[in-house]
């Protein structure tokens, strides 16, 4: 049967507050970190001090004599190589956090230090280029990928106008403000239960079923592995699965027969926890004389620490706008933790290496960048409209035309515009723009949601899912209320256990788009099914029975109103149930269409105050206008788009993670050298959700964050008229740039 | 963090009696802002830990500013937060009230003292780094001069170490002209802040040249109603640490600057007293001219590291716009 | 020193056997528990431990609990009376000023604190005020527009 949205919607895109800011905002919500459980040891993990090095020896004799300890679990053993510092390489168990970090301390290891690389440009040298940080054969430096449009050459040929950059993001970490880590439990039945901090409730048991079943040969079906996230602190792409903290305090809890709890502090958390991969690129572009952009050259590279993966979208490159390309990206091994996803992965960087070029062009063309914008926008595809008409692709030129225009107008973008660097003073204006897209489909695999109706007239709505802050909870109870004629607050959720039914973790901003229809479909048979069993005690037909006005189900061949309570009385005995499930492949059957969709495009503008003789910049505005298909709450989905952005200006202004070239250690794994804004560097920030309801559900929590750094970036430079080309843009930057641009004011 | 025993003395002299004469063993807790961050970093590891917040030293004493109309006497015990908010302090010693009220967040600053201000620990990520065995902790090198380095001493000239000392109340108070009152075994001792700082090179020293068991009960502010002011230029605005500060003073009548003191912080391993740029603008208007070339003059003799010649330029600037925030002119940089 | 064996917390006298060198976070959250007070950074930078002492707010993180003694303590738990939240509270849930809610409480301790010093806030007062805060998700335009609410609903009030 189809599935589709009400076409009237009472609660859908009102603004709904969230269902659990009361026990958020009175401290009983209880994070993984809050959890104590009767007897509880605490753990810590050994961590690598040195970059690269081999174990010669180790010994915990000592350590385990020490007061309160439990339970040692050795991760490495001697003779193995570590490729980072801050490498795990054995776990211990103590009575109090005190004892286990003293304890931790007295394990006695001799390493073998070996060569380290820890930054991108010492590994390109080519004396370097060899030295692998990760032994084996494989080079640090890996073979580069790279791809041409056959129209490039001509285009750039052909260009009357050309202008090249260089332009770069460093590494940044996700610094989760509840850290990773978890509380993990033997029950005697021999299952597991953890309260872990994690964005992928039911793939993280799962997964410790799996590695316990395995590993030793028990029967731990997945139903006997219970993880339990009803609140936590962040993840933003770093918490997927149990992690190493979960296996290992699993593996201590075992061994010693009692709860253990291992939460990262907030060292470990920075240089373990997580980080998005860097990227610098040299890019060319050339264009007509009146700004039609002819050819895209990049050539870039990043880290992805020890890891092996991208660090730009490749296929993206150049980003939003179609351009004839030719592109190259090396990837470098570097001894430092493996990138995780982080809020959009790679698109930020994808819209460095394409955003900042235009403004540099626009200049030298003495355009507006964004009439430059405007005139390079991807066409709507003709093809695609004929079988989706509401996608991203039939729409794209639509979108962002309509998106830009908004923009401008909320920003004063006519007035405020001036030609880069033409303004007075030592404090200079400047206002800068840059666009965006992402997915946000249904995941392919399926989540599910259970909706049940109680003869006392209670519902309660059951997923496993999580709610990371996004507001999905709330989500949750609107749907089921808005199929059933009730307040959300009258929906009893059960929520963030993997028992509850299958889910997927929260990455590609895939969890509305997969929940809310599950939910939709769920209450809608739950819906029918009480209809179906209290038609005959009301003397109606089920089928004419209707969710009507005011919380009344009308039986609409008698136009009789009944209370819900009076409705649901008659179950007596009974329960009315309904499951639904959805995921990707559901959402593009053509039933189903327009349900949950995918792909956004989002517009953002900043303003800046530039400080000439210091080179401190401070954004005072920035305006986001954000594609999100149908807003499903307002109220939670304008935070998502706003703390994307305030992520996003962080990038801009604030975050990198710095190495020692030495030591090979991070120098800044804290909250102080690791700069995060507070609330005096926050500029006014103006959401507008380009609301498309015809266009299903999409998840909108990574978007937000891509182009924050580049509309920064691109008011500086409107501000100054010199281009800042890495991230983030310190005054030390700034007055460099001032500097290059030879002082003038 | 290592074990130690907590001990809450009643007395300053009792306090003083409980610190052993050599560094590391005993430590002095005011606020707490900092020293229990260097021991869960397990950087400081003492035995013993003697709080000082019962010792009678937390209130400021004017004396009656009629009676001694000379002397402002706070106590070392007094908080950020009280000496921010202090309206006689702000009345004469805006430079004071105005650097308090910069420090940390408000939380640091209801628990932070001057004390302890004056005698923290540096921020340097290599001294606090427990795996790294800088000079300050018994090794042979200094990590930041051949590596990161962005935040460290400009005015390097004879220094092996090259932290910057923290404190953005002592550029202020050497500025004008504070002593402080210290107790030691044999009593106390008077000296002035100029003579307070000292640049370490090993574990045996401390970024003052106070002895292990002396402590400091207050700091006393002469006041000949000097024109000061202090301007950080800071990267955030909220919580965090000057890039560079200046703190400046001076007479000012008939439009002439006389008697100028202009001390820099966050330049140097101690803070950096600019005699230069004082000389400068002795006996000149303040204006944006002679600011400026005061403080082209304060950055004279900068030998910047690898990654830090941007502070040189910081320094010019933040020391014109100290001296004409003093003198009451124009805040050209405000829109 | 001996062992502290009472705080004064959230008006009531709290019965306890604890080490004086342990920091009061790690006493609220584990002898007491007492967990709206979170741990966020440990060194003092994120004011996700924040809690009144005596009225004023300081990082729990970074505090003896030997050091406390008789003055009163204010933790989150504290806040709503009888049931009725804190006009912060309910403030911050009106502006949608959270969403991970992990610096939450630290935030709103934060301006209970200002609002207690200063019942009438300027803006500029309420950005210092609450500058010792760190939020990862991003509300801080929020959460000053939930303690103005505040501050004009008083001012509505002619309190």
């Amino acid at each position: 049967m189809a599935t589709s949205w009400p076409k009237k919607r009472r609660l859908i895109g009102t603004k709904i507050q969230r269902l659990d800011g009361p026990v958020k905002a009175t401290g009983k919500a209880k994070y993984s970190y809050d959890i104590n459980r009767p007897g509880m040891l605490h753990a810590v993990l050994l961590r690598c001090p040195h970059a690269h090095a081999k174990i010669k020896s180790l010994d915990a004799a000592d350590a385990e004599k020490m007061p309160g300890v439990k339970a040692i679990y050795a991760i490495k053993k001697a003779g193995e190589e570590l490729y980072w510092a801050g490498e795990e390489i054995l776990g211990l168990a103590a009575d109090t956090e005190e004892h286990a970090l003293d304890a931790v301390r007295a394990v006695k290891i001799e390493y073998e230090v070996l060569p380290h690389i820890v930054k991108e440009e010492d590994a390109l040298k080519e004396d370097r280029k060899t030295v692998s940080p990760v032994g084996g054969k494989r080079d640090n430096v890996l073979a580069a990928k790279d791809a041409a449009d056959d129209a490039f050459d001509k285009g750039m040929t052909d260009a009357a106008v050309k202008v090249e950059g260089s332009y770069g993001v460093p590494v940044v970490c996700h610094q989760c403000l509840e850290s990773h880590g978890l509380v993990a439990e033997w029950g005697e039945d021999g299952g597991l239960t953890v309260w872990a901090s994690t964005q992928a409730v039911w793939g993280t048991a799962v997964e410790l079923a799996r590695y316990f079943a395995g590993k030793y040969k028990i029967d731990l079906p997945a139903e006997k592995v219970k993880c339990i996230t009803h609140y936590m602190g962040g993840g933003f792409g770093s918490k997927f699965g149990p992690d190493i903290q979960g296996l290992v305090a699993a593996e201590l809890a075992r061994t010693a027969k009692a709860p253990v709890k291992l939460m990262l502090d907030r060292a470990s958390e920075i240089v373990a926890g997580g980080n998005r991969p860097s990227a610098y690129g040299k890019v060319r572009i050339g264009a007509t004389k009146d700004g039609k952009i002819t050819a895209y050259e990049v050539d870039c590279y990043g880290t992805p620490g020890v890891g092996v993966t991208d660090t730009v979208t490749f296929n993206a490159l150049p980003y939003v706008y179609p351009i004839a390309y030719k592109r190259k990206h090396t990837r470098i091994r570097t001894n430092a933790a493996m990138q995780r996803a982080m809020r959009a992965p790679n698109h930020p960087q994808n819209c460095t290496l394409t955003e900042f070029i235009l403004d540099d062009l626009a200049a030298k063309l003495g355009m507006d960048p964004l009439q430059l914008r405007l005139k390079n926008l991807p066409q709507n595809d003709a093809e695609k409209a004929k079988i989706a008409p509401h996608s991203l692709d039939a729409l794209k030129n639509t979108i962002y035309t309509r998106e830009i225009e908004i923009a401008a107008a909320l920003s004063k973008w006519k007035e405020k515009w001036h030609p880069p660097g033409k303004t007075d003073g030592v404090v200079k204006h400047g206002i800068g723009m840059a666009l965006h897209t992402w997915g946000g489909q249904a995941s392919p695999q399926s989540n599910e949601c259970t909706v049940t109706i109680h003869a006392d007239g209670s519902v309660v709505a059951r997923t496993s899912t999580q709610d990371l802050g996004t507001g999905q909870r709330t989500v949750t109870a609107l749907v089921t209320a808005e199929i059933l004629g009730l307040e959300p607050g009258q929906i009893t959720l059960e929520f963030g256990e993997s028992t509850f039914g299958a889910s997927t973790g929260s990455g590609g901003s895939t969890t509305i788009p997969s929940q809310s229809p599950a939910t939709l479909r769920a209450a809608t048979a739950a819906r029918d099914d009480l209809f179906a069993k209290v038609a005959p005690k009301l003397d109606a037909k089920p089928e004419d029975l209707i969710v009507g006005v005011e919380g009344k189900i009308l039986d609409k061949a008698k136009n009789k109103p009944w209370t819900w309570k009076e409705i649901c009385a008659r179950l007596d005995k009974e329960q009315a149930k309904g499951t639904g499930f959805w995921n990707y492949g559901e959402s593009i059957k053509p039933d189903n269409r327009d349900v949950s969709s995918s792909g956004v495009g989002g517009v953002q503008i900043a303003e800046v105050l530039v400080d000439t003789e210091t080179g401190v910049v401070r954004c005072t505005r920035i305006v986001a206008v954000q594609d999100c298909g149908m807003v499903v709450n307002p109220l939670t989905c304008e935070s998502q788009v706003a703390g994307g952005v305030i992520m996003g200006l962080n990038y801009a202004l604030f975050e990198e993670r710095i190495m020692d070239r030495a030591t090979g250690r991070m120098v800044n794994p804290d909250m102080e050298f690791y700069k995060l804004g507070g609330i005096e560097d926050m500029p006014q920030i103006v959401v507008h959700l380009h609301d498309m309801p015809e266009r299903g559900v999409i998840g909108v929590g990574e978007p937000p964050v891509i182009s924050t750094h580049a509309a920064i970036g691109n008011a500086i430079f409107n501000a100054i008229g010199a281009r800042v080309g890495q991230t983030p843009f310190t005054p030390e930057r700034v007055l460099a740039a001032l500097a290059a641009k030879g002082g003038k004011r | 963090m290592k074990n130690f025993t907590y001990y809450r003395p009643k007395t300053a002299e009792q306090a003083v009696a409980l610190l052993d004469d050599k560094w590391g063993t005993t430590e002095l807790l005011a606020g707490g802002t900092d020293l229990l961050d260097l021991q869960k970093e397990y950087i400081a590891q003492p035995d013993k830990v003697i709080a000082l917040r019962d010792v009678g030293i937390n209130q400021l004493r004017l004396d009656g500013v009629d009676k001694k109309p000379d002397d402002f006497i706070l106590g070392a015990g007094m908080t950020l937060a009280e000496i921010a908010a202090h309206g006689g302090l702000k009345e004469a010693f805006p430079a004071l009230t105005t650097a308090a009220g910069d420090i940390g967040g408000p939380q640091i600053r209801n628990m932070g003292t001057l004390g302890g201000n004056l005698c923290q620990r540096n921020r340097c990520w290599y001294f606090r780094d427990e795996h790294t065995p800088c000079l300050l902790k018994g090794g042979d090198k200094c990590f930041a001069i051949d590596g990161e380095n962005r935040y460290h001493a400009i005015f390097t000239q004879g220094h092996k170490c090259v932290i910057v000392n923290p404190s953005t109340l002592a550029p202020v108070l050497i500025a004008l002209r504070a002593t402080a009152e210290v107790l030691g075994p044999k009593g106390k001792r008077k000296l002035k802040l100029a003579d307070f700082f000292h640049a370490p090179s090993s574990a045996s020293e401390r970024e003052h040249v106070l002895k292990p068991n002396e402590l400091v009960l207050t700091v006393t502010i002469p006041y000949p109603k000097l024109k000061n002011a202090s301007y950080e230029v800071r990267h955030k605005q909220s919580y965090d640490w000057p890039l560079v500060q200046a703190a400046v003073a001076f007479q000012y009548a008939d439009n002439k600057a006389t008697d100028v003191r202009i001390v820099l912080g966050h330049v140097a391993p101690t803070p950096h007293v600019a005699d230069a740029a004082a000389k400068a603008l002795e006996g000149k208007e303040v204006t944006e001219a002679t600011a400026s070339a005061a403080g082209e003059a304060a950055a004279q003799g900068a030998m910047p590291l690898s990654q830090n010649a941007y502070k040189v330029k910081l320094v010019s600037v933040a020391v014109k716009r100290a001296l004409l925030t003093a003198a009451g002119r124009k805040k050209y940089w405000e829109v | 020193m001996a062992n502290v064996k009472e705080l004064h917390v959230n008006g009531s006298h709290r019965v306890l056997n604890s080490d004086p060198e342990r920091s009061l976070l790690s006493v609220l959250r584990d002898d007491l528990d007492l967990t709206g007070s979170k741990y966020g950074c440990g060194e003092g930078r994120c004011g996700a431990c924040t809690v009144l002492l005596d009225g004023q707010a300081v990082r729990s993180c970074s505090t003896l609990v030997g050091s406390v003694g008789n003055k009163p303590i204010e933790t989150i738990e504290g806040l709503a009376k009888d049931g009725k939240l804190h006009p912060l509270q309910e403030a911050f849930l009106e502006a949608d000023a959270l969403q991970c809610g992990y610096c939450t409480c630290g935030m709103i301790m934060s301006a209970c604190s200002l609002l207690k010093r200063d019942p009438h806030p300027s803006r500029e007062d309420i950005v210092r005020a609450m500058n010792g805060n760190i939020c990862r998700c991003g509300v801080y335009p929020r959460i000053l527009s939930a303690i103005e609410r505040v501050t004009r609903a008083r001012k509505g009030d002619g309190q």
